[in-house]
């Protein structure tokens, strides 16, 4: 297969993927209005059937619902992680490029340092003595996140910043804003899109992981890796059940891979364009 | 700058990363609701039922009612000693408690980290020796996909599909070759898809290099040219990527343990953020970023013994 219709290929697989997903999250618990926490504990592992369309869990909880209210959870805080980090790098970055010098120097040092942090070990150790939330899984892995956007933007802006199409602009006299908008960012635009999508996805699995390891994540609340974990001693008796929410996963994970792959072709020819 | 010379770069972000981690160890401990001196009471007297009045006298001392930048600075002063204090469970020192568990997780962990070496080399090899062909796509869309899975599922499927429902290999106990051969695969695959990738590109790269084209039209045998001239180049990706490498083998590390019930560090790490037991926390949280930081200073001194040339020039 020809490259660039591999690109378009895994662009469309996984955009659709995506998309589609990410309307389920959005609509499905206004299409499929049962409470993802009502108990009915006579209905404890119910299969499958009219009353329960992919089963209920342990307590009687309809599945269905559960894995609709996860991932609205899982897809709205990974989004919310990732457009933060998203902004945070891309500002910080701004700032580094303009002021130059010790600045750009010490803000560099630290993302490093940050970067280079085992982010999920801290994740893991303050949320679980926090006792979590949302609120703070957001903070905490925004926190240990925009290194990772700053470094790439940092990388892809530094050259750009010396290149005479900016000093042509300077010329004309643009400001530094008007620079950073108009010439800077579109260059590192389709990098840092590819990268965030793969990062929403790698977001979803540690979200997922955490709620598996029952750390950061309030109980009652419906939560794939959570649920994994509360169902993997029902294999036999439950097996619809476990299967949903590991599709889920699975599915958001690798449209999401496969759409950054896309993404990250044309930013391949991007490159040669440039050389 | 300084801090552009690569030596010492490396040394002060290792340095800050290990500052930053102890403080979010200490601000945890701190922020927790409750009465710190309360806990510590607990942990220090087991045995005793902690009251209001033995908490008085241990806040007197143990000084923590002292401003807390004093208290950050002694209690780094005892890390540094390695003195974490006394378990809040179990009431012995934390030291004690958690060396069979290291003892335990790297058996695992060495064990593990071989075999996906094992398998990853290989793999990638064959891949990155003839890019795109047809074993390489269905290899390279294998391993993607294999990383879309996150590893506690791998670890459930292969409980129940080995352990469970064929019985081979057993749950329980410490050693032995029926307890640790399924863990040590489910580290081995969970490093493998990565690292097999890096592996292929590395190779890959190093094909299509100018003087490897060169040579391989002149003539020189394949193999001759690349035990020769490859592997040195192909090494240099690979070794840059193995800190990324250990971080994974952490984060799994504690996932496994957890899926298969092994008692080793990621297993008593977990344990203890669920009961509160904020030393033996400290001093696992700790010991992992030294293991980290250790192994990537390593891996760094490697490179740059084996590439001290090529740098000179």
């Amino acid at each position: 297969m020809n490259p660039d219709r591999a690109r378009k290929v895994s662009t469309t697989i996984g955009g659709g993927l995506t998309l589609v997903f990410l309307v389920v999250a959005a609509v499905g618990p206004l299409v499929y209005p049962v409470d993802p926490n009502a108990q009915s504990l006579i209905h404890a592992l119910a299969p499958p059937g009219p009353d329960y369309p992919l089963g209920a869990d342990q307590f009687g909880r309809d599945i269905l619902a559960r894995v609709l209210h996860g991932a609205r959870f899982s897809a709205g805080i990974a989004v919310a992680i990732v457009v933060l980090s998203l902004a945070t790098g891309i500002a910080l970055t701004g700032c580094a490029l303009w002021t130059g010098g010790v600045v750009s120097a010490t803000l560099t040092l630290v993302a490093d340092a940050v970067y280079a942090l085992p982010g999920m070990l801290v994740v893991l150790m303050v949320a679980g003595v926090m006792g979590g939330g949302a609120i703070t899984l957001v903070l905490l892995l925004w926190f240990v996140k925009w290194p990772e956007y700053y470094r790439l933007s940092h990388a892809t802006g530094r050259f750009v910043v010396s290149s005479d199409h900016v000093l042509a602009s300077r010329l004309a006299g643009a400001g530094p804003l008007r620079i950073f908008r108009l010439q800077i960012l579109p260059t590192m635009a389709p990098y840092l899109l590819s990268i965030g999508s793969l990062s929403v996805g790698q977001t979803v699995l540690s979200i997922a992981t955490l709620g598996f390891l029952g750390i950061g994540i309030a109980p009652p609340q419906a939560e794939w890796g959570a649920m994994i974990n509360d169902l993997r001693g029902y294999w036999q008796l439950a097996p619809v059940q476990l299967a949903a929410p590991t599709v889920a996963i699975v599915w958001i994970v690798l449209g999401l891979l496969v759409l950054s792959q896309g993404l990250s072709e044309r930013k391949a020819r991007l490159d040669d364009a440039f050389s | 700058m300084i801090w552009r010379s690569s030596i010492a770069r490396s040394l002060l972000l290792a340095l800050l990363v290990a500052l930053l981690v102890a403080t979010f160890c200490f601000w945890v401990a701190h922020t927790l609701p409750g009465d710190l001196a309360l806990r510590v009471a607990a942990g220090r007297y087991p045995g005793v039922q902690p009251n209001q009045a033995l908490a008085d006298v241990v806040r007197q001392a143990y000084g923590l009612d002292r401003p807390i930048f004093v208290q950050y600075a002694e209690w780094l002063g005892q890390v540094v000693r390695l003195d974490f204090g006394n378990s809040l469970i179990t009431g012995r020192p934390v030291l004690t408690d958690v060396i069979p568990y290291l003892h335990n997780s790297l058996r695992i962990v060495v064990w593990g980290f071989l075999a996906a070496l094992c398998l990853a080399v290989p793999i990638g090899f064959l891949c990155g020796r003839a890019p795109n062909s047809r074993l390489d796509l269905v290899l390279t869309a294998l391993s993607a996909t294999l990383s879309t899975i996150p590893t506690f599922l791998l670890g459930i499927f292969l409980v129940q599909f080995f352990i469970v429902d064929r019985g081979l290999g057993s749950l329980s106990g410490l050693s032995g070759f029926a307890r640790l051969w399924l863990p040590i695969l489910t580290i081995a695959i969970a490093l493998a898809g990565p690292l097999s990738r890096v592996v292929r590109n590395a190779v890959a790269d190093v094909r299509a290099q100018p003087f490897m084209v060169h040579a391989l039209m002149r003539g020189v045998p394949e193999r001759r040219l690349f035990l020769r001239h490859g592997v040195r180049n192909a090494l240099l990706p690979i070794l840059n990527y193995l800190p990324v490498v250990f971080l994974f083998l952490i984060y799994d590390v504690i996932v496994i343990e957890t899926v298969f019930n092994y008692r080793g560090v990621g297993w008593a790490l977990i344990e203890a953020v669920k009961a509160r037991d904020i030393p033996v926390m400290q001093c696992l949280v700790i010991m992992l970023v030294v293991f980290y930081l250790v192994a990537t200073a390593v891996t760094e001194a490697i490179t740059r013994l084996l590439y001290r040339q090529d740098e000179r020039r």
